[in-house]
């Protein structure tokens, strides 16, 4: 009976006071979050049995909002009690445990409130067991709390029942384990308010501000070779492991690319792919996947797709690798096509012309396949001739600029352009494998397999596990502002207590 | 697929015949208080509405995984839930509507509560013909008591015996359901519409299949994924069923493949699915159907068309080729044979008649009482 926008504010603030309350969903959902985040955390501990369950966020310390995606809203917290007496806690700690027996478990819970919470998708892996009392989380109160990101689903009446992005997001991201895969902690579910929560480890950073603040703060200074290296070499694992789970992840782009702090529990300087609202299992569709609608950023959109190729590969999340690769090198995005915001997937003209500019127009040589897309073989908006006269006039444009001479490009080599939009050396071992992970044909476009396997990783500098910590004697660690944190509004209550953990993030 | 299911949930999350024995716990309890709910019963509810979302799914016209993927989350669930306190009425049909999104061919609520209240308009005749494709034949097999027994005993030998009498039950399918992943589950055979179904709707039908409105099945879906902790991806053998068949030497279009088709099916509606990981549903019913076709060699022409002549002579020659599979042996898949020929013999069986459908309703009503608003 709770849909629609009242439970989403009664869950922010009103849920606290709820828990406090041991009563159901506070009626001022505001006015509840005064009660403070003291009060939040004793009440909501001793909560655990009331009827009904309690809020989701009632189960954690929630210090502001950080995101606001496409069906979601994001939040800072931190669980409410580090042992055993929350049931939050229940859920980070358990043992290893066949699955039959977590269920089993969460039965005894169903009829109390910790029926709301689920378990731990993967209980025991190097993650989890390192993470509590680990050496670096400096902080006293928080010695063994986790940073958490809990991403709180709109409840609003235009879903028919949970959005189905929301439940492929879950149910993969249930299946997926890997250092480089933001690991989904824990699902809340409830059922009177209907609201969704999926927790997630905290991740300070991501790459669209990282690349912003080189840019924007840093006089453009560029981001260091073995940051860069790292990060990609890290991604291209995280990508690797998904195409071997057969998942696309269809939307990479830089601020779905995470990244923890150099304090994180488990690693600093880590790369964490997230958002899988859009991923897909490729080896068993239903249907010839398409997106239903859902608007994508085209800058990181393989040529194949934009057109109009009905079946999705892997292929196109190396090439979204490889605009942020080049993103990273050059601190502004690749392609930057105008979009054409209409329904019905219209053909992205403008976006495919930017890509032509720098690696050339396509043909049924380099693409024997090329004939067969749609808006190809259709020569929508005459896009055939449009492709040449793009790619033509951008060298002339560079020849006039004698950044080019006349005999370039040469066969065979790279698009010398490429490397100048990215930053990158003309024939250097990055602006090979940029273009190698910017081939036309998907086919023929390397795999995260084989681009992990490039010599570009083999030579200095070699990529490391902490991408943002730079090698013994080569000087100091860059350091990123945290991510902002809202606390003023929703009703969201000021606490000190986050900032100083992200002070000592910046260190 | 294959590949990662041994990294999967699902992998972690097949359980004993002890454990699913467990399910439905408070209304097992509660059988002291009601006589008539006893474990059979609640196991033949539970058969039920896996058959029910068959249907169910054959009018919303979803793939047949869609089917299959809502009756493992129905197992699941009641695993550690209960009818008396989950009315399987909502559960069904809230698994078939978050299957469908997880399978990424949402169908909206309002339309699986439409067909829902279609299904339960349907005659009892039809009701029992949800079974049709699985067992409709099954006439001479529960006589054959003794052979059941050496199939019990746990030698292959005494399986492929037993299976003399599921060779009828495997003829059926031959109509039955098409093979390969793509299939609708509206492909599957349409229950004979009788005239003024309403009417003569008998009062068992009416309590089993009393239909949720779609305020009621959107909370469920709630309760369904918090139940379910959203461990939603199920694997099943349709996409690498051809290839088995293959190695099998049964044409994948063929009435042979239909046969292997329909026991594979039937597998979801007894609690097998939950037991055996998905390769060994899919050799296990090839392996069913070629030892029914070998057990009935000398009784053959039974039903006689020659298109069933010639699908049990496919499958009597895939018989020895079991032997040779890699990685396997026909060990492996005794247990699931085993199963399925008990419940062909006995849950499968008894849900045909309006004696047990009078049972199981009784034992419905004793757990879930009737809502006091009229609707
Ligand atoms: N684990 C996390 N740690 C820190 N911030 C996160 C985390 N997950 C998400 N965010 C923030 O929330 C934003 C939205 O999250 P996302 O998963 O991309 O949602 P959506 O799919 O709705 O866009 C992200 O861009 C990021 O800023």
């Amino acid at each position: 009976m709770a849909g629609g926008a009242s439970a989403a504010s009664a869950a922010v603030g009103g849920g606290r006071a709820a828990a406090g309350a041991g009563a159901a969903a506070a009626a001022g959902a505001g006015a509840g979050a005064a009660a403070g985040a003291a009060a939040g955390v004793s009440a909501a501990a001793a909560s655990p049995g009331a009827l009904p369950s309690p809020h989701p966020l009632s189960l954690y310390h929630v210090f502001g909002r950080i995101g606001e995606g496409t069906y979601g809203v994001v939040y800072v917290a931190t669980t409410l009690s580090s042992a055993s007496g929350g049931s939050a806690s229940s859920a980070a700690g358990h043992p290893p445990q066949k699955r039959a027996e977590l269920l089993a478990g969460a039965r005894g819970a169903d009829n109390g409130a910790g029926g709301s919470l689920c378990a731990l998708p993967h209980v025991a892996d190097e993650d989890g067991a390192a993470e509590v009392g680990h050496p670096r989380t400096g902080a006293s109160s928080a010695g063994t709390q986790r940073k958490l990101a809990l991403k709180l689903l709109k409840p609003t009446k235009e879903f028919d029942g949970v959005s189905p992005t929301a439940v492929r997001e879950m149910a993969l991201l249930r299946e997926l384990n890997h250092p480089h895969v933001l690991r989904l902690e824990a699902v809340h579910v409830h059922v009177e308010e209907h609201v969704l929560c999926m927790v997630f480890n905290y991740a300070e950073y991501d790459l669209y501000e990282l690349i912003r603040h080189h840019r924007e703060r840093l006089a453009k200074s560029p981001i260091s070779l073995h940051t860069v290296k790292s990060l990609l070499w890290q991604v291209l694992q995280g990508v690797e492991y998904l195409h071997s789970q057969w998942v696309i992840h269809r939307d990479l782009k830089p601020s779905n690319i995470l990244v923890t702090s150099e304090i994180a529990l488990g690693g600093g300087g880590m790369v964490k792919i997230a958002d899988f609202g859009l991923a897909r299992i490729f080896q068993a569709p239903l249907r010839p996947l398409h997106d239903n609608g859902v608007v994508v950023t085209i800058w990181y959109r393989a040529p194949e797709l934009l057109l109009g190729a009905r079946h999705y590969t892997p292929a196109l999340d190396v090439w979204a690798v490889g605009c942020i690769f080049a993103e990273l090198t050059a601190l502004r995005p690749l392609f930057q096509g105008h979009e054409v915001r209409r329904s019905g997937a219209p053909f992205q003209k403008d976006q495919l012309m930017r890509i032509c500019e720098l690696l050339g127009a396509p043909t049924e040589e380099i693409w024997p396949t090329l004939g067969h897309l749609p808006h190809w073989a259709a020569n929508d908006e005459n896009v055939v001739a449009a492709a040449s006269e793009a790619s033509n006039s951008a060298l002339a444009e560079a020849r006039k600029r004698r950044r080019l001479n006349a005999s370039t490009p040469t066969p065979g080599e790279p698009p010398p352009l490429l490397a100048d939009a990215a930053a990158m050396g003309r024939g250097s071992s990055a602006h090979y494998l940029l273009s190698k992970m910017l081939t036309f044909d998907p086919s023929a476009r390397l795999t995260a397999q084989g681009a992990l396997n490039d010599t570009y990783f083999s030579l200095e500098p070699i990529p490391g596990r902490n991408a943002l910590r730079p090698p013994e004697g080569t000087g100091a660690a860059v350091s990123y502002p945290p991510r902002r944190v809202h606390t003023e509004d929703r009703g969201m209550p000021q606490s000190s207590e986050p900032a100083q953990q992200q002070q000592r993030g910046n260190k | 697929m294959a590949s990662s299911f041994w990294t999967s949930s699902h992998s972690r999350l097949l359980f004993t015949a002890a454990e699913i024995h467990a399910s439905n716990r408070h209304d097992a309890n509660s059988a002291t208080l009601n006589p008539v709910v006893s474990q059979p019963t609640l196991r033949r509810l539970r058969a039920f509405y896996a058959s029910y979302l068959f249907e169910l799914g054959r009018l919303c016209k979803v793939r047949a995984r869609v089917v299959f993927t809502s009756i493992v989350y129905l197992r699941r669930f009641y695993l550690h839930r209960s009818f008396s306190t989950d009315d399987p009425r909502t559960i069904a049909p809230a698994c078939l509507y978050l299957a469908s999104k997880v399978e990424e061919c949402p169908v909206q609520a309002k339309l699986v509560a439409y067909f829902a209240k279609k299904i339960s308009q349907q005659t009892p005749s039809e009701v029992a013909n949800w079974g049709r494709a699985w067992n409709g034949a099954l006439g001479d097999a529960t006589t054959n008591a003794g052979e059941r027994t050496t199939a019990a005993a746990g030698d292959i030998d005494g399986v492929v015996t037993a299976a003399a009498a599921a060779a009828a039950a495997a003829s059926s399918h031959a109509n039955g359901t098409a093979a390969d992943d793509d299939a609708q589950a509206s492909k599957l055979p349409a229950p004979p519409t009788a005239a003024g179904a309403a009417a003569s709707q008998d009062a068992a039908c009416q309590v089993l299949l009393q239909p949720p409105g779609v305020n009621e099945l959107l909370r469920a879906e709630m309760v369904v994924l918090k139940q379910l902790e959203a461990y939603l991806i199920v694997h099943h053998p349709l996409r690498a069923l051809p290839s088995y068949l293959q190695a099998l030497g049964i044409p994948p279009e063929g009435e042979g493949a239909l046969r292997v088709y329909g026991v594979l099916s039937d597998s979801y509606r007894c609690d097998v699915c939950l037991m055996e990981p998905p390769h060994v549903l899919a050799l296990g019913a090839a392996f069913l159907a070629c030892a029914s076709a070998c057990s009935t060699s000398s009784s053959t022409a039974m039903r006689g068309s020659p298109s069933d002549a010639a699908a049990s002579e496919v499958l009597r020659e895939a018989m020895p080729r079991f032997e040779q599979l890699e990685g396997i042996s026909v060990d492996d898949f005794a247990p699931f044979a085993r199963h399925m020929l008990d419940y062909y013999e006995g849950d499968a069986a008894a849900l045909r008649t309006s004696v047990c459908r009078d049972a199981l309703a009784n034992a419905l009503g004793a757990l879930v009482p009737p809502p006091t608003t009229a609707l």
